[in-house]
């Protein structure tokens, strides 16, 4: 198994352009997807995270480091020491600010939140894109995920008939 | 031309990615990027979260106790369709539908033809959970005559009746405002065999009637302002969580027989100078409560201590969370 260290075990992460990441087990285990490779035992000596490079890793890690206490762990435990309402506000001022990051970066946190299955970090990264879908008309929405309109004139009349309720 | 390379970053993301964000939209909103592109469409139809409520369909500020018959008949009319377009759009046993949810009033067929429409999903498609809101025209207990209660209990038997292996399947039931006749609600529970969540608001089977529940599977049990005199828990051995709130009680309203696994309740009053003693240690013998929240929204305590007796030890053994909100000042409950 991995390396122990003050009685926390300690599991290794590694981006693919080389950078390695000491992270206790508990952080590491924020991630759902890690999480089951420990659990599955397949953590032995460095996990190699694909696709996300060491600065979105980085970033992820400084997330889960943020969240662990109060997500993780027995939860009766974790209640008991802070109030949990003073607790949350605080999670949520850092959380206000952790997120303020260009797009591409945003958007990469949202694909890495993903690949790892870390739904706090999945909720936070992708409210924008939520946000701007269900306040904003089509043509926004459209030019905001530049998405090419790839229907024929015909088809989308069909499919505006098929959503119209969408749309009263 | 350079700025359109840096926003196209979100279209390059997954498939799995885009569709768990519509998921957090409402299927409404969701169904507006089907116009977008042919991508977006197919991401449409593999939502994992359908919610469709009559009030994504209310006109911007109109509060849903505000609004026109004419508004109501369009709004419950769009669920349906609402319901229909997002379930024929999906290919069969492809994606599991995690969550099911139809929120309509009950009124002329609508609710008949959202219940096939859901019906004829769960025959084609995995779905983990099923959950119809069962909304009345008038909402407020206060403008509520008998007449309303009853006729609207017709037809939602009518409707129950009409549409038996939908609600065969139902997972989740949200009731309100129904005087049923003497067996609707245990030819409901019944039927309902797949039932984990129950809330009754403002039902009961006529003025002081007894509410008897048992159920095989039921895990969650909410009773909000039940006209009922008493309501006896006698068999749910899946029953973890109970609320209970607003009870006429002239004698001890509530009984709780089998049900092993209770272990959150919350119970809360405005008590009435007619209202009994509430012993807690009768009311709540025999399980092993870990949660328990009770909550005054009058002066009168209607909780006094008890002598410890054996009895009210075994209750409170288990017992990890208190929670007494609107507890008056100057009240010692130690």
């Amino acid at each position: 198994m991995a390396t122990r260290e003050a009685g926390k075990k300690m599991i290794m992460l590694k981006s693919p352009d080389g950078m390695e990441f000491e992270v206790e087990e508990a952080v590491a285990m924020e991630s759902q997807t890690i999480r089951k490779m420990i659990e599955d035992d397949c953590a032995d000596t460095a996990i190699l995270i694909p696709n996300i490079n060491s600065k979105i890793l980085s970033r992820v890690i400084e997330y889960c480091n943020k969240h662990v206490p109060t997500t993780g762990a027995t939860g009766a435990a974790a209640s008991d020491t802070v109030a949990p309402a003073a607790l949350a506000e605080d999670l949520k001022i850092w959380d206000a600010e952790f997120i303020k990051v260009n797009r591409a970066t945003r958007f990469d946190l949202i694909q890495a939140a993903s690949y790892l299955n870390i739904k706090g970090l999945l909720d936070l990264t992708s409210q924008t894109t939520i946000d701007t879908i269900s306040d904003n008309s089509l043509e926004e929405i459209r030019s905001f995920l530049s998405t090419k309109n790839d229907y024929l004139p015909e088809e989308e009349q069909t499919i505006r008939r098929e959503n119209q309720w969408a749309f009263q | 031309m350079a700025k359109d390379k840096k926003v196209d970053r979100l279209s390059a993301l997954p498939d799995d990615v885009l569709v768990n964000i519509l998921d957090r939209l409402n299927v409404r909103e969701a169904a507006r990027t089907s116009i977008l592109s042919r991508r977006w469409t197919r991401l449409c139809a593999k939502l994992s979260r359908l919610i469709i409520s009559s009030l994504d369909f209310l006109p911007k500020g109109v509060s849903c106790t505000g609004i026109s018959d004419d508004e109501l008949i369009r709004i419950n009319a769009a669920v349906f369709q609402a319901t229909d377009s997002i379930l024929t759009r999906r290919n069969p046993g492809e994606h599991t539908i995690r969550l099911l949810s139809t929120t309509f009033y009950l009124r002329d067929d609508i609710p008949i033809s959202i219940g096939r429409a859901v019906d004829h999903a769960m025959a084609a498609h995995l779905v983990d959970n099923v959950k119809f809101s069962v909304m009345t025209v008038k909402y407020e207990i206060i403008d509520m005559v008998e007449d309303d209660l009853v006729t609207s209990a017709r037809n939602f038997m009518f409707f129950f009746d009409a549409c038996p292996s939908a609600f065969g399947g139902l997972t989740t039931l949200d009731l309100e405002n129904l005087r049923f006749g003497e067996s609707d609600i245990s030819n409901v529970l019944v039927t309902c065999k797949c039932l984990r969540h129950l809330r009754l608001y403002n039902c009961d089977s006529g003025i002081c009637s007894t509410l008897q529940v048992e159920h095989a599977r039921l895990r969650e049990l909410s009773i909000f302002h039940c006209m009922v005199e008493r309501v006896e828990l006698n068999w749910l051995p899946q029953l973890t969580t109970m609320v209970f709130e607003g009870w006429l009680q002239f004698q001890d309203p509530l009984f709780i027989g089998h049900v092993p696994l209770l272990e959150v309740v919350s119970l809360t009053n405005l008590a009435l100078r007619y209202h009994k003693m509430v012993l807690l240690s009768e009311f709540l013998s025999g399980t092993s409560i870990r949660d328990l929240k009770l909550a005054f929204n009058s002066k009168k305590i209607w909780v006094q201590s008890e002598y410890p007796t054996p009895c009210l030890a075994s209750v409170f053994r288990q017992l990890r969370f208190m929670n007494l909100p609107h507890l008056p000042e100057g009240y010692d409950l130690t």
